[in-house]
């Protein structure tokens, strides 16, 4: 092998402490991407309020791919915009626009998550069909019982809902503030609870944690009823946040939620996960997107940015060979 | 006969573990010699330095009186005419026979290749197991276990790229019949006019002594003995192995009795822990409080999966298992191990339930009970939150160990957790054996050391995959064991 | 434990296996096909099955680009994109300036290449990088064409139409490519690198094949046929439209695993693969001639996909490895 092939067998391409926290990529990036906004805008603690709220949802289902993954490869879960789309609708509907249908509207929305993700977890462990292909499938079905039961309804969310999804505390969206809460109570569930132990080991070697008296079934039934639970609350909150539901307002969803976990610093390979740097993912994501905007970079730059960012940043913090 | 290959002074450090210490080797051109010792003795290091798997951490390999340079690899190993039949095996399943040689040999090709390719196999398998029944369009996946073997076995003596020197045969005859092995080794009998040299590694002392001319035994990472197979016998070489013989060990028993430990007796008041469903015609265990059971007899008979079964039994579980269970793995990289994990989490994974603080995992309790197995059962480690992979195996395994006397298990299913472990982790585990024992614990104990057995009231001996024998420890007759287990 | 027993069925060798491999895909489309002929007996003609098949040519491309990283235990995340981008290619470059469009078109052969390099030599997982390369793909393909609309060029529209004598051209199509893949796969000697890297890479590697090259000359076909894809898809549609193909990636993967291929890699038969894809297409036509409101149907789809991966697992359940 040449020697430049030979570097780029061997060596992380960044220093190892920077490599080993791959989730202080994406803060740096948020750092640089605010410099880089404040040069193009008078205001660019508005554009980061903007891009602040609309991480919300994408970290609230971040969290959710990020319990998933950690189970260890081949665990994913695709079936999160049309969980969305579903648990908006119906969670909308039943709240039917006024005030008083709000808790009836959360728990719709929580449960119809749930249903979707256990529904996932019967077809991984019952019907042996793989994660990826078991909640595409079931993302197909969800798909048409949206369509089927909520398609050509306007659906507006009730003004409870509405202000308050577009409250802000200290300048920050509230609904932000409350997020990174959940994604710290997330953290200590993984580090601090049987469970999120029993995760982390299934992840690094599932063998071992069975033998290991690690209840492996019950760890990733929670973990598929979380990411559903996840995407049921993102459904009502983001429909709240955007004016109403509809078929596709999940669509954003699905390769962001996985690029944010493992950009995030989240291992592909289950077993490591990381809360902190889902946060600064998502921002992160925003922030280029609004800074494409604001230089007047159509959605074509913006995705193309996007991917390269991506992909830079694995390149970057990938192990070499033999470092597994 | 002139020396085919020398070592000289080589050793092997894995960090603080040593694999090999100061080999001196010379194996002669054409003949057959066997190494024999236990599991961790440092066979499986000394074939990976010979292959050029990895490279010696000091000391000089010499071929034909060359020495080998540092980057000596598995490809300048092969070139040399050096053969390994692996023990994982190095066959793609998916692929037929003839591609599997077409991948093995990419000097096989150009247009006629399938039918080069397949001649050089099938004649190999023919002169090596005639009769043997394999067609070479089958893909290896279809095949049982024993048709793996031999492909493996006859695919390590085929050569297009030029004349063989040495082929290892590991544990060659771990899935072959009766039949199957006696053809090896009559065929091992023919390579002497060819000077084709053939190390042949093997738990089975009567095939090492059928078919080799010299005998290593090791023990330790260091060679012990060699000797000449027409001067040595069965009980000498599992003398030599480091088995003692089991009245030797009276001496640990007695020592142990002394702090009022009996090893080698069954209480019959104690209740059992582990009992069959049903009647059967076939020998099943029975397990009591406080009891420590080994599973002996040759490897791999059905020791492990009566392990798991009790781990586990499932719907269809032939035991009635009453109390609590843990289970200690004896191949802890691939069962074991959690490597991103700390020296802490690895241990206190069965141990939340005394490590928690209302709803959360107590950390500082978590580090305490760490500290505490480091204490008593010695683990060297500099800091309790490094990984666990900085740690050496038998350290590692200190740790499993740890994690699975931390658990609120009543019973501990062992699988050979002595692999590879060295001799002062080992004492350290078995006087925790007996201490636990003590206080109410059973231990199921599937070991391969024979040694280990004396700290068993009870045996049973395992032969094609069920028990054939129970034997009481204290009352047994030290030949009964000795010819049961091999 | 004696190995004398000479089974008969072994001798067989290869056919046997091929058999039982394509088993499943061709229950699959006999019991999809069989309903379309008793509803709609004309599909028995000419026309029937030109009109039937011809849809799925861009899918069995796709198919089949999907399959070979599949068989070496990767997966292509962004090829709905890739086939979306090329009909952009193909569309809006191609008739203004047909060198860019066919410099373009090298370039992602190149780029999958140097993915293909990267993988193997930094030890990355395929489907984070490349869900960043699908970002890329659909912002170039933004660029090039913001909404569908295009102008496709002639040639390729008539050799989607063209009508062979006999027998219909898609129907040769898909004849043809299963004996191609065939002959790649089972008959020349990267196939059997390809097969044998999917099945045991430390063997072949350390058998002195270079994998660095196999890997790369995979995902260079991987791309080739993604090109493909796109350029079919064109000719059918004539549209040159960024979105048209966002389904295409996780479809191409549950037609794999319908065609008897698998995540493991390795194992693999390029007449299941054909079948599996054509299976796919069929079963939406199905439900179009059963009436079945397009509401209903990609939902009936994921429920197909599912019980016939979950007869198929169980019956993988029933070959394990014999101990006798």
């Amino acid at each position: 092998m040449s020697n430049g092939v030979n570097l780029l067998y061997k060596k992380s391409l960044v220093p190892n402490t920077l490599a080993k926290s791959r989730w202080l990529w994406s803060y740096i990036g948020v750092i640089i991407l605010y410099i880089l906004v404040s040069t193009v805008s008078d205001s660019p603690f508005q554009t980061f309020s903007a891009s602040i709220s609309f991480s919300t949802f994408l970290i609230l289902v971040g969290l959710g791919q990020m319990l998933v993954i950690t189970n260890g490869p081949g665990n994913i879960d695709l079936s999160i915009p049309y969980t969305i789309a579903f648990a908006g609708s119906f969670s909308l509907k039943v709240i039917g626009g006024t005030n008083e249908g709000i808790i009836l509207g959360l728990v719709v929305a929580i449960a119809s998550g749930m249903a979707v993700g256990m529904f996932n977890f019967a077809l991984i462990r019952f019907g042996l069909i793989p994660p990826m292909v078991a909640t595409l499938a079931s993302s197909f079905i969800v798909r048409t019982l949206t369509i089927v039961f909520f398609r050509g309804m306007l659906i507006k969310p009730p003004p409870g809902l509405e202000r308050f999804v577009n409250t802000k505390l200290l300048g920050l969206p509230l609904l932000f503030l409350l997020t990174v809460f959940l994604a710290v109570f997330m953290h200590f569930i993984l580090n601090r609870t049987t469970y999120g132990r029993g995760i982390q080991a299934i992840g690094q070697n599932t063998k071992a944690a069975y033998l290991a008296s690690v209840k492996v079934d019950r760890c990733k039934f929670i973990t598929y009823t979380l990411s559903g639970l996840f995407a049921g609350l993102a459904g009502i909150l983001l429909a709240s946040f955007t004016g109403g539901a509809t078929l596709g307002m999940g669509g954003d969803y699905q390769s962001n939620s996985i690029a944010v976990v493992v950009v995030g610093g989240t291992s592909i390979a289950g077993g490591d996960s990381n809360v902190q740097g889902i946060i600064g993912a998502s921002i992160l994501l925003y922030l280029i997107t609004n800074f494409m905007n604001i230089i007047g970079l159509g959605v074509g730059f913006r995705n193309i940015i996007t991917g390269i960012v991506i992909v830079g940043i694995i390149l970057a913090t990938g192990r070499g060979k033999g470092a597994r | 006969m002139k020396p085919l290959i020398e070592l000289k002074n080589v050793s092997k450090y894995f960090g603080m573990s040593r694999a090999l210490h100061e080999m001196n080797l010379e194996i002669l051109e054409g003949e057959c010699l066997g190494i024999v010792g236990h599991n961790g003795a440092g066979k499986s290091t000394l074939v990976n330095i010979l292959t050029g798997s990895y490279p010696q951490t000091s000391g000089e390999l010499y071929i034909d009186g060359e020495k080998q340079p540092e980057n000596y690899d598995i490809f300048i190993s092969n070139k040399q005419g050096i053969r390994n039949v692996f023990q994982e095996l190095s066959l793609c399943p998916n692929l037929t026979v003839i591609e599997n040689m077409r991948v093995f040999h990419p000097i096989i090709s150009g247009i006629g290749w399938k039918k080069r390719a397949e001649e050089l196999i099938m004649n190999q398998l023919d002169e090596i197991f005639p009769g043997h029944g394999i067609s070479s369009r089958v893909s290896i996946n279809k095949l049982t276990l024993g048709q793996r073997q031999m492909i493996e076995i006859a695919k390590a003596f085929t050569s297009p790229e030029g004349p063989l020197r040495l082929v290892i045969l590991d544990e060659p005859t771990s899935a072959l019949g009766n039949k199957s092995t006696q053809q090896l080794i009559d065929y091992l009998d023919t390579l002497r006019e060819r000077k084709l040299s053939v190390i042949y590694i093997s738990h089975m002392l009567e095939e090492v002594i059928a078919s080799t001319d010299r005998i290593m035994v090791m023990k330790d990472g260091l060679r012990v003995n060699m000797v000449k197979t027409s001067e040595t016998n069965r009980e000498h070489i599992i003398q030599m192995m480091g088995s003692e013989t089991v009245s030797d060990h009276k001496d640990e028993r007695k020592s142990a009795e002394s702090v009022g430990i009996e090893a080698g007796k069954t209480d019959e008041t104690r209740p059992f822990v582990v009992e069959p469903l049903k009647e059967s015609d076939e020998v099943q265990i029975t397990v009591r409080e406080g009891e420590v059971i080994g599973l002996t007899g040759l490897a791999g008979h059905g020791q492990t999966q009566l392990l798991l079964d009790l781990f586990d039994p499932g719907r269809f579980g032939a035991y009635k298992v009453k109390a609590p269970v843990t289970f200690l793995p004896g191949d802890r990289q691939t069962d074991g191990v959690f490597p991103i994990w700390t020296i802490i989490k690895n241990l206190t994974v069965q141990a939340y339930s005394k490590a928690r603080k209302r709803l959360l995992i107590d950390t500082r309790k978590e580090r305490e009970l760490t500290e505490t197995w480091k204490k008593t059962i010695d683990i060297k480690i500099a800091s309790l939150d490094d990984r666990i992979l900085s740690l050496s195996g038998g350290n590692q395994q200190k740790v499993i160990f740890s994690r699975c006397l931390e658990s609120p298990a009543k019973i501990v299913l062992m699988d050979d957790p002595t692999r590879g472990v060295d001799v002062g982790t080992k004492l350290a585990i078995y006087k925790l054996i007996l201490k636990e024992k003590a206080e109410g614990r059973s231990f199921v104990w599937y070991t391969t050391e024979m040694d280990e057995l004396n700290y068993c009231d009870r045996l049973y001996v395992f032969k094609g995959g069920k028990i054939i024998t129970e034997l009481h420890v204290g009352d047994a007759k030290e030949e009964d064991i000795l010819k049961a287990s091999f | 434990m004696d190995t004398q027993t000479i089974k008969p069925e072994l001798l067989k060798g290869q056919s046997r296996k091929m058999s039982k491999d394509i088993l499943m895909p061709l229950v699959s489309i006999i019991l999809v096909s069989v309903p379309i002929v008793i509803l709609k007996p004309r599909v028995m003609s000419y026309m029937g099955i030109y009109l039937l098949l011809n849809m799925a040519i861009p899918m069995v491309l796709v198919t089949i680009a999907q399959m070979f990283a599949m068989t070496i235990g990767e997966i292509d995340f962004s090829l709905g994109n890739l086939v979306s981008l090329v009909t952009c290619i193909v569309g809006t470059v191609f008739p203004k300036n047909p060198g860019l469009a066919i410099a373009m078109l090298a370039s992602i052969i190149a780029i999958y290449m140097i993915i293909g390099a990267l993988l193997y030599l930094r030890n990355l997982q395929s489907i984070v990088v490349t869900i960043g390369m699908s970002f890329i793909w659909l912002g170039l393909a933004i660029l090039i064409q913001p909404s569908p609309g295009g102008n496709v060029p002639q040639i390729i529209v008539s050799f989607m139409q063209m009508k062979t004598p006999f027998i219909p051209m898609p129907l040769i199509f898909m004849i043809v490519m299963a004996f191609l893949l065939f002959l790649i796969l089972f008959r020349t000697n990267f196939g059997i690198l390809l097969r044998g890297v999917g099945g045991n890479k430390r063997a072949v590697e350390q058998s002195g094949h270079s994998v660095l090259k196999t890997q790369m000359f995979v995902f260079g076909i991987v791309g080739l046929f993604g090109i493909l894809s796109g350029t079919a898809l064109a000719g059918i549609t004539t549209s040159a439209d960024p979105k048209i193909a966002q389904n295409y990636t996780l479809i191409a993967v549950a037609s794999v695993l319908l065609g008897g291929g698998s995540f493991a890699g390795g194992t693999v038969s390029g007449v299941g693969v054909v079948l599996g894809a054509c299976t796919m297409t069929l079963v939406g036509t199905l439900l179009t001639f059963l009436k079945i409101s397009p509401d209903w149907q990609i939902g009936t789809q994921g429920m197909i996909i599912l019980v016939v991966l979950f007869i198929n697992s169980q019956l993988k359940k029933s070959g394990r490895v014999r101990y006798v």
